[in-house]
């Protein structure tokens, strides 16, 4: 079922994933002193990314688990490296909240900035590889675009961050690239075992996927599931890439050091990356070593609910309390998708669109405080509500969202995901709901201690404006939409879902 | 129109309220907030009476909320008898408080006036959606919303601390009764495959298990987080820092009355799942003492009125825990005309005394202010449950029910326990009675001459007073004769009470009425003739320990919010500061130093660790190869 069917002979993917591209080169062209122009050329490049996902969107058969809008063609046909691009349950809305957030990011972007020029093209060529790390299939190819994304990243943070950003984009830098060598070798690896069982190398995954690696080898004298191995080479580069407790430790100084267009793709986005990646592969490869290691990765995915809730508790720096609280979410997410049942996985995937939507609104309205406040300090700020009913409002239905009120979005996953996680760790999902309670405390601490009590010097603060309202307005649209009727998501992820949990 | 569009039209009213002042409130002139504000209130409330004669129930869907694999919720929306009975007491009660307050909150200016109204109707959408969900996850969706608009509502004057400081903890205390509600869902979905009420129901085994009691239990955490049982009940007191009308809404008639509703409406579980069945009327009844015993030494009338609301609740826990389900309803009917009554007529009191709630301030106010005076006593004898106030029946039914239920030893100590709580009760009505209104003025007095409030303040009160006045020949059954029928209007929804009262029955209640009155007077003795010793001079400690109010808000700070506070500090401190900065500080100060040129490749201890880690990806993957070719 689908609301129209799209022509199969056109390359929809390879065009979303060629569109930034293009236009950062058309940016590229463009003279520096021009800004306005790049900045229209920017948010341009990402509304029509934004609207070809959207017919992708729309397009998507529902009901069906296979891979779709497929591309397959031969690359390197020696190693069996192929240039095949999909989309499937896993991915679909992924691609939505990467269009989205990155028109978001362009709209936010200030044109005065130094080089500007510069951080749209990069910016776009972000786009470009988070795209493709979203729709490909094969497993070198997915590796390519996977360290893409980093060198724009590095970058963007590098040069236009705050604080210690050196430190910070190098020290993000040095965390994802020794995670990623581990999952190179588990490729690697994992083609010679395929190429062995089969006969032939190949690195595509849809292929990979129908023939389970068996077998154990000893190490260090203990016999271990090849499957387990494996299953951890991939696991190190995803957990230090979402990041699961306790290899977070990037996350504080990245977050804070990110300027805020960066952030909204960095805490938005990259963070389900990581996620994403477990379930394409972790789960669907390997299935019984997931079985076997997921329970642990469970442990540690409450226990970063709970680190990063009390870490959120103690923080006076807005920024970094919101970073805390991402961290947080991020274990619910880690949580449902170790479930490997059906409801968690498909709350593991709401709650990631949910945690996108949740986080970027978060940070982007802490940009407009600190803004206007001239600082983001928590106890500095008091009681703006007087000064910006409007404001507070708007934060306000953020920061409900944020804490897992029922009837918006922050729920539906959050449900799903514990009631999946009750019927298999029971224990863990009684630690979640303990992650419930924490983030009520500490996200009306930080909403109650800017905008309420009486303001504690005359400062101006100004009203939100029609601008600021509107790069927030689709972020709680789809708060309110995703909450009040959610059924739209599980119907059109369920048969790949499906798919993944009972291999 | 339908049934189901009825139903649903009781919903839209207070949201479409709440969506127009919330939007373009400020903005319209103030006339159309007070209209509005309370309009779509009584509007609810018109809809309400037509289901009620039309005899309406049913069980109605109108969209699928989330379906994955067995999981499968709607929403709908169950009309039966109790719900429509919760409906009626939410828009009527709801509908004169609301109105009652155009006149409280007129001090307000323009935007804090409408944002105030657009609270209430928030508010009562959210509690009727809590009673007209037909399935758990739209009751946990209407339980959360009613817990946000009590936070809303208890910190509307956001500018104080104590406001703030208040609704943070009812918001919190709250959310651990949601999150035990969620837990109970996953505990009912997982072994019944349901989350509609109808289905559920129908699934339920015949003889008690233990997941079924797990599910009970924690229910029974939600009931007593919204309800202010024993020992998720400290925010109810502080809660009262909103303003007078919100006490009454949701601290009196409506929201705290949701535990009782819960089991209620759970009853086909609860009549299972003895265990946790007991458990309700063990809380209940602690909570009743407890409760009244503090009431006795509050000096703030609206702190009295919140410990007596949480008292007379336990009633209710009471009395749908040991399956006297009609009685507990019909007691949070008379509750909610009753307590309604007394924060509104304290409401009126405090507004003519600028603001102080101090009843030691106050002294003489029968003479300047016989309406609001007279009101009071009205509901302070309902309170206190003298016949014919409508709180001598309902109150008295529910312990002649716990007195002669047959073969029920916890039936009769929870009989006690109420028994003893009654004579409390007279006892703290009385002393918060006389100082109030009797005797002479109190020199600390912040108002020499006061005046009555405006009809719109007194007309709700009146019919109130009425209500509670008349209100209790609806159902007589405490005397043992004339009409029951709240009993027969609900039986179809939680069945009839299993065992009949007899003359010994009637005879306890009638001697536990006296002696509520007597202690009634004798608080005249002590407090306003000074004739007999105060009980706190000949037993200090226990006002001490009263007044401390059992010590529980210095429990929980030492033994939870000390201790989480400190876990994060020590965290941050020792855990979580060193190992971000200390794993990869060295390389990357360093790297600071060194580079502040961003060349990747010019940061030299990048390229080693790249050479370093492609050498061993190499190696690991070579030495894997051969094994796997081998």
């Amino acid at each position: 079922m689908s609301w129209y069917q799209l022509p199969a002979t056109v390359p929809w993917l390879t065009i979303a994933v060629l569109l930034p591209l293009a236009g950062a080169l058309l940016v590229l062209l463009a003279p520096s002193a021009a800004r306005s122009a790049i900045k229209q050329l920017g948010v341009l490049t990402t509304v029509f990314t934004l609207v070809l996902v959207g017919l992708l969107l729309g397009g998507f058969q529902q009901g069906t688990a296979g891979l779709q809008f497929d591309e397959h063609h031969s690359w390197i046909t020696n190693l069996g490296i192929s240039y095949h691009l999909g989309v499937d349950g896993l991915s679909l809305f992924l691609l939505g909240l990467n269009a989205l957030l990155f028109l978001l990011a362009l709209a936010v972007t200030d044109p005065k900035m130094p080089r500007f020029k510069e951080f749209v093209l990069l910016m776009l060529v972000l786009e470009a590889a988070t795209t493709g790390v979203l729709v490909a299939l094969d497993l070198i190819l997915f590796y390519v675009f996977w360290e893409a994304t980093l060198v724009p990243l590095y970058l963007l943070i590098g040069a236009w961050g705050e604080g210690r950003r050196i430190y910070a984009a190098f020290k993000f830098l040095i965390y994802t690239v020794l995670a990623s060598f581990f999952m190179l070798v588990a490729i690697l690896a994992l083609a010679a075992l395929n190429a062995n069982q089969t006969g032939t190398l190949t690195f595509d995954w849809s292929t990979l996927v129908q023939h389970p690696v068996t077998g154990s080898v000893d190490v260090l004298g203990i016999r271990v599931g090849i499957q387990v191995l494996l299953f951890l080479g991939f696991a190190v580069a995803f957990a230090v890439k979402m990041p699961l407790f306790p290899v977070h430790t990037w996350l504080p100084a990245a977050y804070t050091a990110s300027p805020v267009p960066t952030l909204l793709i960095f805490a938005g986005l990259i963070s389900k990356l990581g996620a994403y990646g477990f379930l394409r592969f972790n789960l669907s490869l390997f299935p019984d070593g997931t079985r076997s290691a997921g329970p642990y990765l469970a442990g540690l995915a409450v226990t970063g609910i709970l680190y990063g809730a009390l870490m959120a508790l103690v923080q006076s720096d807005l920024k970094r309390l919101v970073a805390y609280a991402s961290m947080s979410h991020l274990g619910f997410i880690g949580l449902g998708i170790f479930t490997q049942n059906l409801l968690g996985v498909e709350g593991a995937l709401i709650q990631m669109i949910n945690h996108g939507v949740i986080i970027a609104a978060l940070f982007l309205t802490v940009a407009m405080i600190e803004r206007r406040a001239g600082t983001r300090d928590r106890t500095q700020l008091r009681g703006l509500e007087q000064r910006a009913p409007l404001f507070a409002a708007l934060f306000l239905v953020v920061s409900l969202a944020a804490l897992g009120l029922p009837g918006l979005n922050g729920f539906v996953g959050e449900f799903l995901i514990m009631l999946g996680a009750w019927s298999r760790f029971l224990p863990l999902a009684v630690g979640a709901g303990l992650g419930v309670i924490l983030a009520a405390w500490y996200v009306l601490r930080m909403y109650q201690g800017a905008f309420q009590e009486a303001p504690s010097q005359p400062t101006a603060f100004a009203e939100a404006r029609w601008t600021e309202a509107g790069v927030l307005a689709p972020l709680l649209a789809l708060m309110v939409v995703l909450g009040v009727s959610p059924a739209f998501f599980p119907a059109a992820v369920q048969a790949t879902v499906q798919a993944v949990v009972s291999r | 129109m339908s049934t189901s569009q009825l139903a649903l039209l009781i919903l839209i009213f207070p949201a479409a309220g709440a969506l127009l002042l919330a939007g373009r409130g400020w903005r319209l002139p103030r006339i159309v907030t007070k209209l509005v504000g309370p309009g779509v209130v009584w509007a609810s409330f018109v809809v309400t009476l037509t289901l009620f004669f039309n005899n309406a129930s049913g069980d109605f869907t109108y969209w699928t909320w989330i379906q994955s694999g067995s999981f499968n919720v709607p929403f709908n929306i169950l009309i039966d008898n109790l719900s429509i009975f919760m409906c009626l007491v939410i828009t009527g009660v709801g509908g004169l408080i609301v109105t009652y307050a155009v006149g409280y909150m007129d001090k307000e200016d323009g935007p804090s006036y409408a944002r105030f109204f657009t609270y209430m109707d928030v508010f009562v959408f959210s509690m009727l959606l809590l009673v007209l969900a037909g399935n758990f996850v739209f009751l946990i969706v209407g339980w959360a919303l009613v817990g946000l608009s009590s936070y809303f509502l208890i910190g509307f004057w956001y500018h104080r601390r104590s406001a703030v400081l208040a609704a943070r903890k009812a918001f919190v205390m709250n959310v651990i009764g949601d999150v035990g509600m969620i837990l109970g869902t996953f505990v009912v979905f997982v072994s019944y495959h349901a989350t509609t009420y109808r289905a559920v129901f129908k699934a339920l085994p015949a003889n008690d298990t233990s997941s079924l009691e797990l599910a009970a239990f924690l229910l029974l955490v939600g009931a007593i987080a919204k309800s202010a049982q024993i020992p998720l009940h400290t925010w109810l007191p502080d809660a009262m820092e909103g303003p007078t009308p919100v006490s009454a809404l949701i601290h009196a008639a409506t929201m705290v009355t949701a535990g009782v509703y819960l089991v209620g409406r759970m009853h086909p579980i609860y009549d299972i799942a003895v265990y946790a069945h007991g458990a309700v009327a063990i809380v209940g009844a602690v909570t009743a003492l407890f409760a009244a015993t503090i009431a006795i030494v509050q000096t703030d009338i609206k702190r009295v009125l919140a410990y007596s609301t949480m008292s007379q609740i336990g009633y209710m826990f009471l009395a749908v825990g040991i399956g006297a389900y009609s009685a507990g309803f019909f007691h949070l009917l008379s509750h909610a005309f009753f307590k309604a009554l007394l924060f509104m007529a304290a409401g009126n009191v405090i507004h003519a005394m600028n603001d102080e709630q101090d009843m030691r301030k106050y002294g003489g106010l029968l003479k300047q202010l016989p309406r609001t005076s007279w009101s009071f006593l009205i509901g302070s004898l309902s309170l206190v449950g003298v016949i014919p106030f409508v709180g001598f029946f309902s109150k008295e039914q529910i312990l002649g029910a716990a007195f002669s239920k047959p073969d029920a030893s916890l039936a009769l100590a929870v009989w006690a326990f109420g028994f003893i709580t009654a004579l409390v009760t007279g006892f703290y009505t009385g002393r918060m009675w006389w100082m109030s209104f009797a005797g002479k003025p109190s020199p600390e007095r912040p108002v020499e001459h006061p005046h009555e409030a405006p009809s719109v303040m007194l007309v709700p009160v009146f019919i109130l007073a009425a209500l509670a006045t008349i209100g209790g020949f609806i159902q007589t059954r405490a005397l043992g004769f004339g009409p029951h029928m709240v009993d027969d209007f609900l039986k179809s929804a939680v069945g009839a009470q299993s065992w009949e009262g007899g003359a010994s029955e009637v005879i306890a209640s009638l001697v536990t009425m006296a002696l509520a009155a007597v202690l009634f007077l004798a608080a005249y003795r002590i407090y306003i003739q000074h004739a007999w010793k105060p009980w706190s001079a000949v037993v200090p400690w226990a006002q001490r320990l009263l007044e401390r109010k059992y010590y529980f808000d210095e429990l929980y700070d030492a033994i939870i919010v000390r201790p989480m506070d400190g876990l994060a500090r020590g965290g941050l401190r020792y855990v979580e500061d060193p190992i971000i900065g200390g794993i990869v500080t060295g390389t990357g100060d360093l790297a600071e130093a060194e580079s502040h040129n961003l060349s990747l490749t010019e940061t030299g201890y990048f390229r080693n660790y790249v050479l370093v880690f492609v050498a061993g990806a190499v190696v690991v993957a070579i030495l894997i190869l051969a094994r796997a070719g081998s």
